[in-house]
C-alpha cells in the first residue's frame, strides 16, 4: 500500500492500513469513511460498478483537499483513495482515514473531504444493470447550469 | 505570433464524452487566441447527442471557459463527476 496520501488503486483499498497510516499518539481520533458499491440506485438493481480516473489530475486534486483539511484543523491527519476499474457489489470505492486530536475535528474533516472529493475530483462512475449501463453523476451544485442539455 | 498560426492542444476525453467522441485523446490544431471555451464549441457542437454541462480543465487545473490555450496545453472536457 502506498504511504502517499492520497492516491488511486485498481487493487482493493486496505482499510486498516489507511487507518494506520493515519493514526498519531497525538490523536485522540481515527474516523474512517468507506464508500462501497450498493446493490441499487432508487429501486433499480445494479450488478457493479465501472470507475473511470483522470489519474494525473486527480491525485493532484485529492492532494489539493488533504492539504485544506490539514490547514483547517489542525493536527488532523488524512488519507483519500479511490478505486479504479472495475468494482462488484460491496467493494469499497473511497476511503477516507481521518485522525485527529478530538473527535469534533474528525468528523467534520472527513466529512468536508468526501463532499470536496464528489464535487471535484475528476473521477466517472457507470453503473452495470443486468440490462445495460449508464454514467451517474453525484448531485451538485459545482456545474454550470447555462451549459444545460 | 501570427493568428493564422496554429498551436497544437492534446485533448483528452472521459466518460460518456469518451464514449461519444470515440477516443480518449486526439490531438487538436487551434488558432492562436483560442479559448478553452471555443475549442469545446468546435469539436463537440450541438447536436443529436445534446449538450452537457462540463467543465474545463487546463494542464490538470480546472480553468474557465474564456481561458486562452497555449501551445502543447494538455486539456480535458469534464463532464458530471461520479466519484466517491
Amino acid at each position: 500500500m502506498s504511504a502517499s496520501r492520497a492516491f488511486v488503486s485498481a487493487a482493493p483499498l486496505d482499510v486498516a492500513a489507511l487507518e494506520a497510516q493515519v493514526a498519531s499518539d497525538s490523536c485522540g481520533a481515527v474516523l474512517t469513511f468507506v464508500g462501497t458499491v450498493r446493490d441499487n440506485f432508487d429501486g433499480r438493481p445494479v450488478s457493479g460498478l465501472d470507475y473511470e480516473v483522470y489519474a494525473e489530475m486527480a491525485v493532484p486534486v485529492m492532494e489539493q483537499i488533504c492539504g485544506e483539511v490539514a490547514a483547517q484543523w489542525p493536527g488532523a491527519r488524512v488519507v483519500i483513495a479511490h478505486r479504479t476499474g472495475h468494482l462488484d457489489l460491496g467493494e469499497a470505492s473511497v476511503v477516507i482515514a481521518v485522525a485527529a486530536p478530538h473527535r469534533g475535528a474528525a468528523y467534520d474533516a472527513s466529512r468536508y473531504a468526501i463532499e470536496a472529493l464528489k464535487d471535484r475530483v475528476p473521477i466517472w462512475k457507470k453503473e452495470l444493470y443486468s440490462d445495460g449501463s449508464t454514467w451517474k453523476a453525484n448531485a451538485g451544485p459545482h456545474l454550470p447550469s447555462e451549459d444545460a442539455p | 505570433m501570427d493568428p493564422a498560426t496554429l498551436i497544437q492542444i492534446d485533448v483528452r476525453w472521459f466518460a460518456v464524452l469518451r464514449e461519444r467522441r470515440g477516443c480518449d485523446s486526439e490531438k487538436v490544431g487551434v488558432p492562436v487566441g483560442t479559448t478553452v471555451g471555443a475549442l469545446y464549441e468546435k469539436l463537440n457542437p450541438p447536436g443529436v447527442a445534446g449538450r452537457l454541462p462540463v467543465l474545463y480543465a487546463i494542464n490538470h487545473n480546472y480553468a474557465a471557459a474564456d481561458s486562452v490555450l497555449c501551445d502543447g496545453d494538455e486539456v480535458a472536457f469534464v463532464p458530471p463527476l461520479g466519484g466517491g
